[in-house]
């Protein structure tokens, strides 16, 4: 029997998740254009670039406005990151026991 | 539909994405459900619409390779 069920996510993470298949798709469109040859392939590749482009800048203002990024602040950003950091593992272990 | 033939590479380069749009496509709809902010659920919503696009072009450039 369960004894901890997680029934939902809070903004902020589902944020983080939605970002980081962002970035990852921009680097993969980024890798896979230099490698392709057929002109159509290009074409289309150079389009989802884009667009994958403006996605993540688009999800990153978001939560920066949303004061879940502090880029020109390092110290509060590793704070913040060394915070949630810990209560993800906290909620696992409460999780595992 | 044009009649072009995909190199091996490019379709296994078309295939690891659209998997990975199909994926996040479907993550996507399931989350939203969680979101209470309504901007980040129209952002979602809009990302949601131009991710099925992008991978009914992919399916219809694969469609040529098989």
């Amino acid at each position: 029997m369960e004894q901890y069920v997680r029934t939902s996510l809070s903004d902020q993470t589902i944020c983080g998740d939605l970002l980081t298949s962002a970035k990852m798709a921009v680097k993969s469109y980024a890798t896979a254009l230099t490698e392709a040859t057929t002109p159509q392939v290009r074409d289309l590749l150079r389009r989802q670039l884009d667009d994958a482009i403006s996605s993540q800048e688009k999800i990153f203002r978001f939560m920066e406005k949303k004061g879940w990024y502090k880029p020109f602040d390092i110290n509060a950003q590793i704070q913040m990151d060394i915070q949630s950091s810990q209560k993800a593992i906290n909620e696992v272990r409460a999780y595992m026991q | 539909m044009l009649n072009t033939r995909l190199a091996p590479h490019e379709t296994l380069d078309l295939h690891e994405l659209l998997a990975a749009k199909t994926l996040s496509i479907s993550k996507s709809a399931a989350m939203t459900s969680f979101v209470n902010d309504p901007e980040l659920k129209s952002i979602m919503q809009a990302e949601m619409q131009t991710c099925s696009k992008h991978a009914q072009d992919i399916q219809s450039l694969l469609n040529q390779a098989i």
